[in-house]
């Protein structure tokens, strides 16, 4: 019984933030929750994976192909790691794509990325979160948008307890920030509320109730 | 609640401890959980340590930072005052070591952190304080690096242990974590003999549930030096505290079979052999497989328990030893069994590869094998793709990091001189220049190694030799190897990046950081104390300033045959930001005049800031408004002054808050 997520993007995105997060609504909830985080080196704008493993994982890492939920900041990272993936996983991708900081890098148009993403994972969510971040004022919050969409997803399918996960959001940054951050979540889980169907909101429960993921 | 919820529970009581206690605050630090004595908190790996620690009552901890260690003396520091603990973050590591042995030996319990390879640096005091002993407990955490996420190597310090006549423990989870920290303290504490406590990146790096327990009400924070002969190590004290070491191994390798955190589970005819974070891996690989099997789950790796071998191997027909690294356990499984006349089968490194971390798929593959059953994962490696090519994203220097425009202008003077030269490179965020388009760090080795290959290099070529070396990293082995130059004449420029902060690892205090009750030292005292005559300090955004120090030092090198020192000073960006957001100030990016940009690529190929990128379909540039931070260091890069600091935003106004 265990739901592995996924997190991608690049270093300085936020992605410790969001599986920290997503770890203490879920031990309030009354889940056992592992997260394997990427420190040092690799955090300063380099590709950053963070394993999120809710239930019974012993192991803080999640094995390749056995993904059920990726959230993706970014689309180069996103396809980098789509292969932790199961066929039949969610993928929550910020529709943005940073350029490696490389002289004269070639980088694959944006649709083909895209396509290759929904080519090999069933349900994905391509979402304009860094863009809607900017317009409210945070340009690094684009993670708390995404976050918003999966805690709808979580709540929906019973993982998570309603409005916890949105609470630990709002009380990240001062002041107007934590407002701001507060909005953008809201306005992920509202993209989800829209856009996630009941069924796979089952299958989300079903894939729970396997021995392993 | 949910039925679901409750499927994924690992027990019923199970309840998070926070917002009942804390009030208005959802979230925790390490600090608000220091007068909670029960319950399950969410921890890092190295949180649960340094909690274990202040359950088992240290007194003393030290550390010098190190990734994967860094976080357990972090989380030490915000509450030593709470608690009355003495914490510091030492100059090295083996001054580390020693500001905790020195409390271990009056009687006051300490731990000291450090990654492996700072163990190295601590290997002089740790080799002799197995032949001294300890009258308290002490720890010492060695955090390794299996797969070299942050490392120059992933050597295995248990064997440490067996060098040094240590005990080795090893959890294999951040919940046993904090449990066997303070078993060790214990034990230490009844041995009087001191332990290493092994951690690796995926124990220090994963946050996991941990249960609370009492913090003692006052520790012991004061001891006593008892004076005895045993502490003075000339050869006839030594031979003596030789045989008195032997018989604390003796007593060692008895307790270690009454250690709760080894265990036998499980049946069958096969025995699995898991030691620390193995056992983590193993648990989940044989649901895969769905397979039985008896598993001796090690926590003492070094020495492991011989009695509980011998019953485990009593009635299996064969015996696999999942290890990471290097056969630690799989030496003294076979010597133990070979002493006995035991011939069983055993495999382990001839199915388990050498290099690298596991992973359940490692060890899925491996158990296939041995068990002879289908392998159900998947084949593939991680981070491969389908269909399209995904460009490697190495990291690089921060948007706003002083180092940037640095090393910049140092290519660029390179480049244009002609100059044959040999950047002798250290450990810092400023190795990251390594890669393209600055590639000065030819040579990265270990800590101070930058000044101490120079001073061979110099002798041996006739190249320009550049030292590249951080503040913190100067004042841990930089000092020792500058001083040598002097004395030894040995020509090279030597750069000391002073970001005054201990940058990669979290931004731990560095001897040049001005902070209250510490007393800050300026290194250009220290270079002119050790006799350097020429010493500039500049600031890296300042490039004309830069370009100058550096021809100027090229030439004095050349003429005096003496080593020259630039000093270039400038706060990390990362601490620039948080200041200003504590201050809620959010800097405008700055932009590039599309009408003015002649599309050189000066600033994206040359400078590479990653908020700088090439337009598709055309030359020209453009800076992207959600990574830009508004530091303004790349303005003054453009050859046609395209580049624009935000409308509004007043040069110097951006000089006093940018600094």
């Amino acid at each position: 019984m265990v739901l592995n997520i996924v997190i991608v993007g690049v270093g300085g995105q936020g992605l410790l933030s969001m599986a920290q997060l997503i770890g203490w609504a879920s031990v309030e909830s009354g889940t056992n929750v592992l997260v394997a985080e990427t420190h040092g080196l690799s955090q300063r704008g380099g590709s950053v994976i963070v394993h999120v493993r809710l239930g019974d994982a012993s192991s803080p890492l999640i094995p390749v192909g056995r993904g059920n939920i990726m959230l993706a900041l970014e689309l180069l990272e996103a396809a980098r790691y789509v292969n932790y993936m199961r066929n039949d996983g969610v993928a929550v991708v910020n529709k943005k794509l940073i350029k490696p900081n490389i002289p004269g890098v070639r980088v694959e148009r944006e649709e083909n990325v895209i396509n290759t993403l929904k080519g090999t994972v069933k349900n994905t969510y391509f979402i304009d979160a860094s863009t809607k971040a900017l317009e409210e004022g945070n340009p690094v919050g684009a993670n708390m948008v995404i976050l918003g969409f999966l805690g709808n997803m979580l709540e929906r399918a019973g993982v998570l307890q309603e409005g916890l996960l949105g609470k630990y959001a709002g009380s990240i940054g001062r002041g107007s920030l934590a407002e701001i951050n507060s909005k953008l979540y809201e306005w992920g889980y509202s993209l989800a509320s829209q856009q996630v169907s009941n069924e796979l909101i089952n299958s989300i429960k079903s894939w729970l109730l396997k021995e392993v993921p | 609640m949910l039925d679901l919820l409750k499927l994924l529970k690992k027990d019923e009581v199970y309840k998070a401890i926070v917002p009942s206690f804390l009030g208005y605050r959802y979230m925790y630090r390490f600090k608000d959980l220091i007068r909670i004595e029960k319950g399950k908190a969410f921890l890092l790996g190295n949180e649960a340590i340094a909690r274990g620690a202040i359950e088992g009552g240290i007194g003393v901890a030290s550390a010098y930072p190190g990734t994967p260690s860094s976080e357990i003396v972090e989380a030490l520091t915000t509450i030593s005052k709470d608690l009355g603990i003495y914490v510091e973050w030492s100059i090295n590591e083996k001054v580390a070591f020693e500001v905790a042995f020195a409390a271990a030996i009056t009687g006051v319990r300490s731990l000291v952190a450090m990654k492996h390879v700072g163990l190295n640096v601590a290997a002089d005091p740790l080799m002799s304080s197995a032949y001294t002993g300890v009258n308290e407990g002490f720890v010492i955490v060695s955090a390794d690096d299996p797969s070299m996420w942050s490392s120059q190597n992933e050597q295995d310090n248990r064997f440490y242990g067996m060098h040094a006549y240590i005990p080795v423990f090893e959890p294999y989870g951040p919940g046993e974590a904090k449990e066997l920290v303070k078993y060790s303290l214990e034990f230490s504490s009844k041995i009087k003999h001191p332990v290493i406590f092994r951690s690796t990146t995926r124990i220090s790096h994963t946050r996991g549930v941990v249960d609370l327990g009492p913090i003692p009400k006052s520790v012991k924070v004061k001891g006593e030096f008892g004076k005895e002969l045993r502490f003075a190590l000339v050869p006839a004290v030594s031979r003596k505290n030789k045989l008195a070491l032997l018989e604390r191994w003796r007593k060692i390798s008895e307790e270690v079979e009454h250690c709760p955190f080894n265990f036998l589970e499980g049946d069958g005819k096969h025995l699995i052999i898991a030691p620390g974070v193995a056992y983590s891996h193993v648990r989940e690989a044989i649901q895969f497989l769905g397979v039985k099997a008896k598993i001796l789950k090690l926590s003492s790796v070094y020495p492991i328990p011989e009695a509980m071998l011998l019953k485990a191997v009593s009635d299996v027909d064969d015996v696999v030893i999942i290890e990471e690294l290097d056969p630690v356990t799989e030496l003294q499984v076979r010597s133990i069994l070979h002493k006995k006349n035991i011939t069983i089968r055993v495999a382990g490194k001839d199915l388990v590869e050498y290099p690298y971390e596991l992973s359940i798929e490692r060890v899925v593959e491996v158990l296939s094998k041995f068990y002879n059953v289908p392998n159900p994962l998947l084949q593939t490696k991680a981070g491969g793709t389908k269909g399209i090519e995904v460009p490697a994203r190495p990291p690089t220097f921060c948007p706003g990091c002083p180092y940037r425009p640095l090393f910049f202008e140092i290519r660029r003077y390179i480049n244009r001189e002609k100059l044959p030269y040999i950047a002798s490179g250290d450990i810092g965020c400023y190795a990251l220049s390594l890669n393209e388009p600055y590639k000065l760090q030819d040579l990265i080795i270990e800590m101070g190694g930058s000044i101490g290959l120079a001073n061979g290099l110099s002798k041996v070529t006739d190249d320009m030799v550049f030292s590249f070396i951080g503040d913190s990293t100067f004042f841990h082995a930089g000092m020792p190897a500058l001083a040598n130059a002097i004395y030894n004449r040995s020509p090279q420029v030597v750069v000391i990046l002073d970001n005054q902060i201990v940058a990669m690892t979290g931004h731990q205090p560095s001897p040049s950081t001005v902070m209250e009750g510490k007393k800050a030292i300026a290194i250009e005292d220290v270079v002119k104390g050790l006799g350097v005559e020429f010493i500039r300090v500049v600031d890296p955004f300042e490039i004309d300033d830069v370009r100058r120090s550096i021809s100027e030092a090229v030439k004095y090198v050349r003429e005096k045959k003496m080593p020259a020192v630039i000093i270039a000073r400038r706060r990390c960006a990362l601490v620039i930001l948080r200041d200003l957001r504590r201050r809620s100030i959010m800097l405008e990016p700055c932009y590039i005049d599309q009408e003015k940009c002649i599309g050189c690529g000066t600033c994206y190929n040359w400078f590479a800031c990653p908020a700088i990128s090439k337009v598709d379909g055309s030359n020209k540039a453009v800076i992207d408004p959600s990574l830009c931070v508004g530091c303004g260091s790349c303005v003054i890069i453009c050859p046609v002054n395209a580049i624009k600091l935000p409308k509004g935003t007043e040069p110097r106004k951006l000089k006093e808050l940018w600094r």
